[in-house]
């Protein structure tokens, strides 16, 4: 194909009627409206998939170290403190099980908590990320 | 771009979502006109519009010149109204005829002129409209319409030569029935 120096011209007769053309379109008026509401939920999902990757960082280390507290030669201290306590407010002989199955119950319906807490947790995360996906 | 949009765009880079509010009503035809332009579809534009600025809000912290920013944001059109066609080509779908007609803007007393254009731009290839719109509207270069379209520049001049002339012939036909 042969090219005239006229090719080189930025714009010519028929590129600005092209121009005029393009530029005299107007977007409709409710195109700002949705694009918004799918930017706001964008960022309404995004706010979520975060909280939830807080939430399962914060249950997770919290589950651990309920564990560890549980098994460590500190948890033994840790439950002799916390009997303490329970001692100064009820008094050693109104103990209703035995103490160190009382706290283990104790440790354990945290531990309950907090698993229940992750998988609620991993549970939206997992939403978020599919419905961004479907976005 | 003046340097209220800067400022605009400075703001919406630090999460401000009233800022980013307002570049896509400042620049929502811009865009718009560019996608319709190529796609010659009133909904698939809309589509491609709201896509395009989905895309430049998510990544609007990798712009490195705000200055550039218009150029930054019809690149991304251009790329999301290609893959429209793209995807359109793969997946032909039915279109209503009234989606051909030409699409009713604002009242103008050249609307016959406009309608000219459509109807020529229409019958262009769509590669061919593509060249025309970055060339004609966005003034770009033939090395910049390379690389964007990702085309040799011999093509890129070619495609622009034959759309030009084709048009001509196109709205010297339309003109003369008149």
């Amino acid at each position: 194909m042969k090219y005239s120096s006229e090719d080189e011209k930025l714009t010519d007769d028929v590129d600005v009627d092209v121009q005029e053309y393009l530029l005299s379109l107007v977007a409709p008026v409710h195109l700002h409206e949705q694009v918004m509401q799918k930017i706001w939920d964008i960022r309404r999902q995004k706010q979520i998939q975060r909280l939830a990757i807080i939430y399962i960082l914060f249950i997770s280390v919290g589950s651990v170290c309920c564990l560890a507290l549980l098994l460590s030669p500190f948890g033994l201290i840790c439950r002799v403190l916390l009997t303490l306590v329970y001692d100064i407010f009820h008094g050693l002989s109104h103990l209703p099980i035995p103490l160190s199955y009382g706290w283990l119950g104790v440790f354990a319906f945290l531990c309950a908590v907090c698993l229940l807490g992750s998988v609620y947790g991993l549970k939206k995360l997992l939403r978020g990320l599919q419905s961004e996906v479907l976005l | 771009m003046d340097f209220e949009d800067i400022h605009l765009i400075r703001k919406a880079r630090r999460g401000d979502y009233e800022a980013f509010s307002c570049i896509v009503k400042n620049y929502q035809n811009y865009v718009y006109s560019t996608i319709y332009g190529i796609l010659q579809n009133r909904v698939d534009a809309e589509d491609v519009t709201q896509e395009t600025f989905i895309k430049a809000f998510q990544s609007l912290k990798k712009l490195q010149d705000e200055r550039a920013f218009s150029t930054w944001l019809i690149r991304i059109a251009i790329r999301t109204a290609i893959d429209c066609l793209k995807a359109k080509q793969k997946w032909p779908s039915v279109e209503l005829d009234s989606e051909k007609i030409s699409t009713p803007h604002d009242p103008h007393p050249a609307i016959d002129t406009r309608m000219d254009i459509e109807r020529a731009l229409r019958e262009l290839s769509e590669e061919h409209r593509i060249v025309t719109i970055l060339r004609a509207v966005h003034e770009l270069e033939y090395d910049e319409i390379s690389v964007l379209l990702d085309i040799p520049i011999g093509t890129v001049r070619s495609r622009v030569h034959y759309a030009r002339s084709r048009l001509r012939e196109i709205l010297k036909e339309e003109r003369g029935t008149l």
